[in-house]
C-alpha cells in the first residue's frame, strides 16, 4: 500500500519497485471509460519506456497513488483513443480550438474529443525524432515550432485512430496550428474550420463598436458573438449529421461537466500553489492544467482521477508535507515548456512554480450556466490567451506578479513559433518588477548543461 | 585556505584563496575535465575546503560547496573592484554579461545558440589563419583600422576572411575585424540587459590583447583585473 510513504518526487525504477506493493484490488480499479471490459490502464510509468517513452527514465514523478493513476491514464491517451474507435465511438479532432469545440463534441455521448496538437510533446517523451524527420520530409523545416510533429502523426497515422471529424481553427489562432493543419488538410484529410475572431482592443476613432466584458474583465466587440455562436452551430451541425443525435440539453449537461473540471482544477492550483510546502510537483501540475481542453479524451475519468489528486493535496497541505524544500523559491512560468524534463531541472534547482500562464486562458475559466449555451461558449472563447493582443497577455501576467509572491519569472520560448518569438521580448521588457529567464527550448534531447547553469544561476540570484 | 576551483569547458582554473590568491594553476579542461579537476586537486595542496564552478562544477567529487559561474563572477569580480556594475567574461565555449548590484546577480544573460560570441570563435579563426593565439592577439593591436565582418557564425566568417584576405587587406586589420565582431556580439546579447560601466573584463579572453582592444574601442572605459582567467575561481573560493 502506497499510504504511509512520504511524498517525494521518485525515478520510475522506484517506482516500479513502488507498484510492487500495490494491491491487484487497488490496481484493478481504474478502468478505460470506467468499463469492465475494456481493460486497466493502471501500470508502473516503466512500462511506457517499453512503448517507446523512453524520455520518461530521466523524469522524477510524484511517488503517489494518485499521480499513478494520472500518468497512467494521460500516456495512455492513444491506446484509449484506439479502444473507443474499436468500440464504435467517434473520434473527433479538435485542432487549435483550445477550449470550446470539445464541449461542444462531449455533448455527443459517442464521441471523444481529442487534441492532435498535443503530439507536440511525444518527441520530448519519446526519445526519437522520428516525429519531427517526417515532419521535415513533408515540408516543415527545422526552424519551425514543434507542433510540426502534429503534421507526421498524421503522416504515420499511429498516434491516434483517424479521425472521423476534424475541427481546425484559423484567423486569430495560433499560427503554426493553422499552418501545420493546411498541411495536413493538403494530405486529404477533410477539415472543418472555424475562423477565430481578434480580440480587439477598444478603438477611440471607432465609436460605433459596442464592447463586451467577459466574467474574466476582458472587453470584446459585441458582434463577435454572435459570429461565434454561428461557428459553434456549424460544428454543432456537422456532429449532428455524423451521429444523427444532438440533444441541446446535453450541450448544457456538457458545460456543467467541463466547468466542474475546471473549477476542480482551479481548487487544485490554489491548494498548490498557496501551500507553504509545494505539495504537487510542477510536472504533474502541467499534466493537470492542460487536462482542461479535452479531459485527455475521458472526461469522466480525469475529473475521477483529479478528486483523488486533489484530496492526496489536501491531505499533504494539512499535514504539512510535500515534494519541495520549505525554501524552495516562488517563481512564476510563462508559456508551457515542450519539453517536460525542464520542470524537473528547475524543482531539482530550488525552484518551485506557483503561477503559470500557458496560454490556454479559455480552458481554464468557467463557462456561463445562465445564458444560452452557443452564447456562454462564445463569451467563454473570448477569454483566450491567444486570440488578445501581447499587451493583454501582459497584463494577466502582470496581475500575478503583483500579487507580491512570485520571485521570479520563467518563460520558455520555442524556437519557431511565430508568437514566442514575437511576445517573449515583449513580456520580458514589460514585467520591470521581477527578475526574469527567458529560456529557448531546444529540441529533444538538447537541454545542456548551459541551459542548467542558467536556471541555476538564476535560482542563486533570487535566493 | 580554500580551493576555488572553475571547471571550465575549456581550461580548469584553481587558486588557493585565504583572502589573497596564494597559488593558481591553469589546466586544460579538453574533454577530459574530470583529470583536470584531479590535477588542479593534487598540485594545489593546503587547503581545508573546496568550492566548484564552472560547467564541470559537479564533477568535483569532493567540493563542499558548488555554484554556478554566474554568481561566482559576480562576487570574485565584485571583491576585485567593489564598483563595478557590468561584468563580460568571454570563454571558451560560451559568453555572460552579468549586471552587478550591491555585489549580488542583478541580472545576466549568456550567449546560447553557438559559439560565435565565445573564445572558440577566436580560436577558430586563429586556425584558419595558422596563427596562434598569442600572435592573434599581437596582430589585432598593430591594426590600423579593423575590417568589417559581418558574419557571426564561425563557417560563414572564414569565408567572408578569405575573401577580404584575398582582397590583399592586411592580416592585422582582418584580425583587428574578427575581434570587434565578437565584442559587437557581446553587445548585442548585453543589449537585452543593458550594459552599464563600470565594465570588468574577465575570462580567458581578458588575456587577448586583440579583444581587450575591441572591448575598449565599443565600451569605452573598460577594467581588466590582475588575474582574469581566475575571478570565477576566486568567486567561488569567497562564496564560504
Amino acid at each position: 500500500m502506497l499510504k504511509n510513504i512520504d511524498p517525494q518526487k521518485i525515478s520510475l525504477k522506484e517506482w516500479s519497485r513502488q507498484f510492487r506493493l500495490l494491491d491487484d484490488s487497488e490496481i484493478r480499479r481504474f478502468k478505460y471509460y470506467n468499463n469492465d471490459e475494456w481493460g486497466i490502464y493502471l501500470s508502473p510509468p516503466a512500462t511506457f519506456m517499453v512503448y517507446g517513452a523512453r524520455e520518461l527514465r530521466k523524469l522524477k514523478l510524484d511517488n503517489s497513488l494518485a499521480a499513478l493513476r494520472l500518468w497512467g491514464f494521460a500516456l495512455n491517451e492513444s491506446e484509449r483513443l484506439f479502444r473507443a474507435r474499436q468500440s464504435g465511438k467517434h473520434i473527433i479532432a479538435t485542432m487549435g480550438d483550445l477550449g470550446t469545440v470539445p464541449v461542444i463534441a462531449m455533448a455527443f455521448p459517442d464521441c471523444i474529443p481529442f487534441y492532435p496538437d498535443c503530439t507536440w510533446w511525444t518527441p520530448f517523451f519519446n526519445e526519437s525524432t522520428v516525429l519531427l524527420d517526417k515532419a521535415s520530409e513533408l515540408g516543415t523545416p527545422e526552424a519551425s515550432c514543434f507542433v510540426r510533429s502534429t503534421l507526421a502523426a498524421f503522416h504515420k497515422m499511429a498516434y491516434f485512430p483517424k479521425p472521423d471529424i476534424l475541427f481546425a481553427s484559423t484567423g486569430a489562432s495560433c499560427d503554426d496550428y493553422s499552418c501545420i493543419m493546411q498541411m495536413v488538410e493538403d494530405m486529404g484529410f477533410e477539415l472543418n474550420w472555424l475562423e477565430i475572431p481578434f480580440r480587439r482592443k477598444k478603438q477611440d476613432h471607432f465609436t460605433d463598436e459596442k464592447y463586451a466584458r467577459t466574467p474574466q474583465g476582458l472587453d470584446y466587440p459585441e458582434r463577435f458573438e454572435t459570429y461565434l455562436i454561428n461557428e459553434y452551430k456549424h460544428v454543432w451541425q456537422r456532429m449532428q449529421d455524423l451521429t444523427n443525435d444532438g440533444d441541446p440539453e446535453k450541450l448544457g449537461e456538457s458545460i456543467k461537466k467541463n466547468n466542474r473540471l475546471r473549477r476542480l482544477v482551479d481548487q487544485i492550483k490554489a491548494l498548490t500553489h498557496g501551500a507553504k510546502i509545494a505539495p504537487f510537483p510542477a510536472l504533474e501540475m502541467m499534466v493537470i492544467e492542460f487536462g482542461n481542453l479535452y479531459g485527455y479524451a475521458d472526461i469522466d475519468e480525469w475529473i475521477d482521477i483529479l478528486e483523488m489528486v486533489k484530496s492526496k493535496i489536501i491531505d499533504r497541505v494539512k499535514s504539512g508535507n510535500g515534494v519541495l524544500d520549505s525554501d524552495a523559491i516562488p517563481l512564476a512560468w510563462i508559456t508551457p515548456t515542450a519539453d517536460p524534463l525542464l520542470l524537473n531541472i528547475v524543482e531539482d534547482l530550488g525552484g518551485r512554480v506557483v503561477a503559470t500562464e500557458y496560454v490556454i486562458n479559455q480552458a481554464l475559466s468557467e463557462i456561463e450556466e445562465d445564458i444560452d449555451p452557443f452564447r456562454a461558449l462564445a463569451r467563454s472563447f473570448m477569454n483566450a490567451s491567444l486570440i488578445g493582443s501581447t499587451e493583454e497577455r501582459i497584463r494577466h501576467i502582470s496581475a500575478g506578479v503583483d500579487s507580491g509572491r512570485i520571485a521570479g519569472v520563467i518563460i520558455t520560448n520555442m524556437l519557431g513559433c511565430s508568437h514566442c518569438a514575437m511576445e517573449t521580448r515583449a513580456i520580458e521588457k514589460r514585467l520591470k518588477n521581477v527578475p526574469i529567464l527567458a529560456i529557448d527550448i531546444p529540441a529533444p534531447l538538447g537541454i545542456t548543461e548551459q541551459i542548467r547553469t542558467r536556471i541555476a544561476a538564476f535560482i542563486e540570484m533570487l535566493k | 585556505m580554500v580551493l576555488g576551483l572553475d571547471v571550465g569547458s575549456s581550461y580548469t582554473k584553481g587558486i588557493l584563496f585565504d583572502g589573497h590568491v596564494r597559488n593558481k594553476i591553469v589546466l586544460k579542461t579538453s574533454f577530459k575535465p574530470k583529470l583536470a579537476v584531479e590535477r588542479a586537486v593534487n598540485e594545489l595542496r593546503g587547503y581545508d575546503r573546496i568550492v566548484a564552478t564552472g560547467f564541470g562544477r559537479d564533477l568535483v567529487a569532493n567540493a563542499d560547496k558548488t555554484i554556478t559561474e554566474i554568481t561566482a563572477f559576480a562576487k570574485g569580480a565584485s571583491h576585485i573592484e567593489p564598483s563595478v556594475r557590468t561584468i563580460v567574461d568571454i570563454g571558451g565555449q560560451d559568453s555572460k554579461i552579468i549586471k552587478v548590484k550591491e555585489e549580488r546577480v542583478d541580472r545576466f544573460v549568456m550567449n546560447d545558440r553557438c559559439a560565435a560570441g565565445t573564445g572558440n570563435f577566436i580560436e577558430k579563426i586563429a586556425q584558419a589563419l595558422d596563427l596562434s593565439l598569442a600572435e592573434f592577439g599581437q596582430l589585432a593591436v598593430n591594426a590600423d583600422r579593423a575590417e568589417i565582418i559581418d558574419s557571426l557564425c564561425v563557417v560563414m566568417a572564414e569565408t567572408e576572411i578569405l575573401s577580404l584576405v584575398a582582397e590583399g587587406k592586411r592580416l592585422e586589420d582582418i584580425v583587428a575585424g574578427v575581434c570587434e565582431a565578437l565584442v559587437r556580439r557581446i553587445d548585442g546579447i548585453g543589449s537585452q540587459i543593458g550594459i552599464e560601466s563600470p565594465i570588468l573584463f574577465c575570462g580567458g579572453g581578458a588575456l587577448n590583447p586583440g579583444l581587450i582592444r575591441a572591448m575598449k574601442r565599443i565600451f569605452g572605459a573598460v577594467t581588466i583585473p590582475e588575474h582574469p582567467q581566475f575571478i570565477g575561481a576566486i568567486g567561488a573560493a569567497l562564496s564560504l
